[in-house]
């Protein structure tokens, strides 16, 4: 009797700490998908693809960023336009690149048209 | 002798304020986003407005402190609670020199990321006066951990000038308040960018961390000097 009360306690214990790692489990999981979602876009080693990245994006902010800068439109388009495709093409060779490495390529493209440009993408989030 | 001491008090609480980077920093990104996406006039409705948010907030804090400490201490601070806000001061500059700006090549501050990228998204979404006024007002109170000390001890010596002077010294601390910023918009005016303005941030930030320290400093023993050991 004593045995089987022992026998008793141990399942007891045993299925009380399945319950908690079990609720454990979910938790990291949520976590997971907390940051995931917060993270999306962010996560600087993230694979990408052509497919993946989203050049449009980067197009209209490579623009206002010119506009801020006060280079002409023209000018803006042109930059934009071969900038984007060096970065399409070298990314469509490479298959697939983690966002900081596209970043880099993307910043050196925009290094050889105009240095205060490159200096904006190269600084974006970091004034505050 | 006597309004000199009180004045040179407001005045270095107001440097030091003015010394602090978020609120300008705020400016450059609203000026960056608004200038991609406005007109030059819109952009400077903007900025003005984001400048009288700051200022607004700041005149109101001030004279919030001024009327609770008239109301519940029933006049300036004693020498004792003096000392206290004297020992607020050092650890704030010394926290000043170790944490207010983050590490590497850029003006990064020691606010949470989720803060910095919230600001910065207000920044870019920016699009009315009122939004702009309001952006002024959030990085004004998320500067409030570094400030709230020096309008405290600004509001102190403001209720030891006489009634006249009052509203002169809170005019002249908001006025030093927002001169840097006044100085930014004049810059941009006279055509230089956002990138020239941050490069020479970034030059300078080792200069500015060590002012900002020191301006703490300089008014802990200030009012060390003049208040509490007098």
């Amino acid at each position: 009797m004593i045995q089987n009360f022992e026998n008793d306690k141990h399942n007891q214990h045993k299925s009380k700490r399945e319950n908690f790692q079990g609720k454990q489990k979910q938790y990291k999981s949520k976590q997971k998908s907390f940051r995931d979602k917060h993270n999306r876009g962010k996560n600087k080693h993230r694979l990408v693809s052509v497919a993946d990245f989203q050049f449009q994006i980067l197009r209209e902010e490579i623009a206002k960023d010119a506009k801020a800068l006060q280079i002409p439109e023209g000018a803006a388009e042109e930059i934009t336009k071969k900038v984007i495709l060096e970065a399409e093409k070298w990314l469509d060779m490479a298959g697939k690149a983690t966002v900081s490495e596209l970043e880099e390529k993307i910043l050196a493209e925009l290094k050889k048209y105009h240095a205060n440009l490159a200096y904006v993408y190269q600084n974006r989030g970091k004034i505050i | 002798m006597e309004m000199f001491i009180p004045f040179g008090e407001v005045f270095l609480a107001a440097a030091v304020h003015a010394s602090l980077q978020l609120e300008l920093g705020g400016l450059l990104l609203l000026y960056h986003a608004s200038l991609g996406k406005h007109i030059r006039r819109r952009t400077k409705k903007l900025v003005n407005n984001y400048i009288a948010g700051i200022g607004t907030l700041a005149i109101l804090t001030l004279t919030g402190f001024c009327f609770m400490m008239d109301r519940y201490f029933g006049s300036a601070l004693y020498p004792e609670e003096l000392a206290v806000v004297v020992g607020m001061l050092v650890a704030i500059a010394v926290l000043a020199w170790i944490f207010y700006y983050r590490r590497g090549r850029s003006t990064e501050l020691w606010l949470p990321r989720s803060v910095a990228r919230y600001i910065n998204r207000r920044a870019k979404n920016t699009d009315s006066s009122i939004e702009a006024f309001s952006l002024g007002v959030l990085t004004g109170l998320a500067e409030m951990p570094f400030t709230l000390i020096l309008l405290l001890t600004a509001a102190n010596s403001i209720l030891a000038l006489p009634f006249d002077y009052q509203l002169l010294a809170a005019g002249m601390y908001v006025a030093v308040v927002i001169l840097p910023m006044v100085i930014l918009r004049l810059a941009i005016r006279r055509g230089q960018t956002v990138a020239d303005i941050q490069r020479w941030r970034v030059k300078h930030k080792n200069f500015f961390r060590i002012m900002t320290g020191v301006g703490f400093l300089a008014l802990a023993l200030f009012i060390l000097a003049f208040e509490v050991l007098a």
